[in-house]
């Protein structure tokens, strides 16, 4: 079996004998009450990866980047025939590493996605901090419109999906900016 | 490609710092969603997220252990209402009196929430590739109702597990895999000199005897004076703290510079306190200089907070004066190094009669005798002719 084992975080001694216990147990390295729920997954053996498959039979469709291995699926990505050493199975989907490389670094593959920039918080601290002091709001609002137009189109919370932040941030900035312009018209015909 | 799945929070919002307690590099706000098929970690900075997911059927084991944090905080709110109370009823004015009960109350609420909220945990989360901390997961109540919702979706991805199977395969579990704990490397410590050490607790003896003397004398120039040595207390604790580290300086002096700190931030709070009430009772009284001299001339035998202010500053500073000099003598004494002193210079050994020979004289070859040199004869000089 090559689970690793579960330790406690500050003694690392071996948790074993509080497995799935029902309330607060003492560590039996540093006696800090602990509490474990370990899940079938622990004791699961590690699943090995495919081995490809050498062509023996003429007519058998090679690999595009093993020419010399079995093909065993089409990427769904790009359609090039893949052995079983290149098939990347995510999500249900059979997809060769450079569509997954592609897909990674165009943010098309979701669940590949693991750092997002907030343009719509950006634009909205924007927006909002320098009134503060209202002074900086000269230069801060017209950067805030800049972030609102500029990334509109762009993904903004991912798990709170919408554009009202952007809405926000593009409604206050504007008012700031025609502000600042009656200010210094005001100024002007004075 | 795949569309974003829909998420729903989970309880337990908390904060991931990376760095010392002191000098944060960056604080992070992490959550917890729940997706379709697995749990989404999000860390959030002011314009970022950093996300990680863990599948339900990836999940091996989810621990939380209990912390004293939160009871250490419950400590310090205490002890900190505990002082400005004490201080609520050496005040006479009703405004002052209004001033320190709301500072004692907002100790006292950030107690009582934190008393609300229930002991502390911190949790991790393990995969068979990683574990990660949850720190959204810190305090136990939110741990447990987090884990309640978990275990079935957990459980219907891989099947359940009864506690006395788990313990009966964790003994299957290879031993040989148990990583031993991350051994920090001792830092090299280095001998300290001490300068810092050296004026700042005769520093404090010396705050201790002006707040003696304030006592009984009620003068300008003293509270100058009283004032210049406490921003001397104030530089040279700072520089003790800096120098103090990796050094061979005993536990006991390292902490007492920390008490020190913490003596001289409660000494500001109070000051700060009682120039604020000064300041609403004397509106007309606008700069600090006018106030000081109203404190200067005021006699503390007339008014008892300032008595027992003196009094307990006195007598604080003393003792941690006294403490520090006491215990740097030791620390200096210890460090010197031991003179050996050197063993009294034997007197000459008397002399003796000559050794007598192994062997007899007459059994002794004669010595040989060597001819004396004799210079070679002079050239004979050349004929003439």
């Amino acid at each position: 079996m090559s689970a690793q084992p579960v330790t406690c975080a500050k003694c690392r001694s071996p948790l074993g004998d509080l497995f799935n216990a029902a309330e607060l147990r003492p560590c039996p390295g540093c006696a800090v009450p602990t509490l474990v729920e370990v899940f079938p997954a622990l004791f699961r053996d590690r699943v090995v990866g495919a081995m490809a498959e050498t062509i023996l039979t003429v007519g058998d469709a090679g690999c595009f980047f093993h020419p010399q291995k079995k093909a065993v699926v089409p990427c769904e990505g790009c359609g090039r025939f893949l052995c079983a050493l290149c098939d990347v199975e995510l999500n249900s989907q059979h997809l060769c590493p450079s569509c997954l490389e592609i897909g990674r670094k165009q943010g098309r593959l979701k669940s590949l996605e693991n750092h997002r920039d907030l343009h719509d918080r950006a634009a909205l601290l924007l927006a909002t901090l320098p009134l503060l002091l209202i002074w900086p709001s000269v230069v801060c609002s017209p950067l805030a419109l800049f972030l609102v137009f500029r990334h509109w189109k762009e993904p903004g919370d991912y798990v709170r999906p919408g554009k009202s932040r952007f809405i926000l941030a593009g409604i206050l900035a504007g008012l700031q900016v025609i502000a600042w312009i009656g200010f210094f018209l005001y100024l002007a015909i004075r | 490609m795949s569309q974003p799945p829909l998420y729903r929070k989970l309880p337990g919002r908390g904060t991931r710092r990376e760095g010392t307690f002191i000098v944060t590099v960056a604080a992070r706000q992490s959550a917890l969603w729940l997706g379709v098929d697995h749990l989404l970690l999000v860390d959030s900075t002011l314009a970022s997220q950093d996300l990680k997911r863990f599948f339900f059927r990836d999940i091996q084991a989810v621990i939380v252990r209990k912390t004293h944090s939160g009871r250490t905080v419950n400590i310090v709110m205490a002890s900190f209402a505990a002082v400005v109370c004490g201080l609520t009823l050496t005040v006479n004015d009703p405004a002052g009196r209004i001033a320190l009960f709301v500072i004692a109350a907002f100790f006292g609420v950030v107690l009582l929430v934190n008393s609300l909220f229930g002991p502390t945990c911190e949790t991790h989360l393990q995969t068979a590739v990683q574990r990660e901390q949850l720190p959204s997961l810190h305090r136990l109540r939110t741990a447990r109702k987090v884990l309640r919702t978990l275990r079935p979706l957990i459980e219907s991805a891989q099947g359940q597990l009864t506690a006395e199977e788990a313990r009966a395969r964790a003994a299957t579990l290879a031993a040989a895999h148990i990583a031993p704990a991350p051994v920090k490397a001792a830092p090299e410590l280095r001998p300290c000199r001490g300068s810092f050490h050296t004026v700042l607790f005769p520093l404090l003896l010396v705050d201790g005897l002006l707040n003696g003397a304030a006592i009984f004398l009620n003068s300008m120039p003293l509270a100058l004076v009283q004032l210049a040595v406490l921003f001397g207390i104030i530089l040279t604790l700072v520089g003790a703290l800096i120098r103090q580290q990796d050094t061979d300086l005993p536990a006991g002096l390292r902490r007492l510079a920390h008490v020190i700190i913490g003596y001289v931030c409660v000494l500001l709070g109070v000051g700060f306190v009682i120039n604020s009430v000064h300041a609403m009772q004397n509106p007309s009284m606008q700069n600090d200089l006018g106030a000081m001299k109203h404190f200067a001339s005021l006699d503390p035998f007339e008014h008892p907070w300032l008595l027992v202010s003196f009094a307990v500053l006195c007598v604080c500073s003393s003792v941690l004066g006294i403490t520090g000099s006491v215990l740097l003598a030791r620390y200096n004494r210890a460090r010197q190094p031991v003179v050996l002193i050197p063993p009294a210079p034997l007197p000459p050994a008397p002399p003796s009669a000559p050794q007598p020979l192994p062997v007899a004289a007459a059994e002794l070859p004669p010595p040989l005798l060597v001819p004396p040199v004799v210079p070679p004869p002079p050239p004979a000089p050349p004929a003439n002719g």
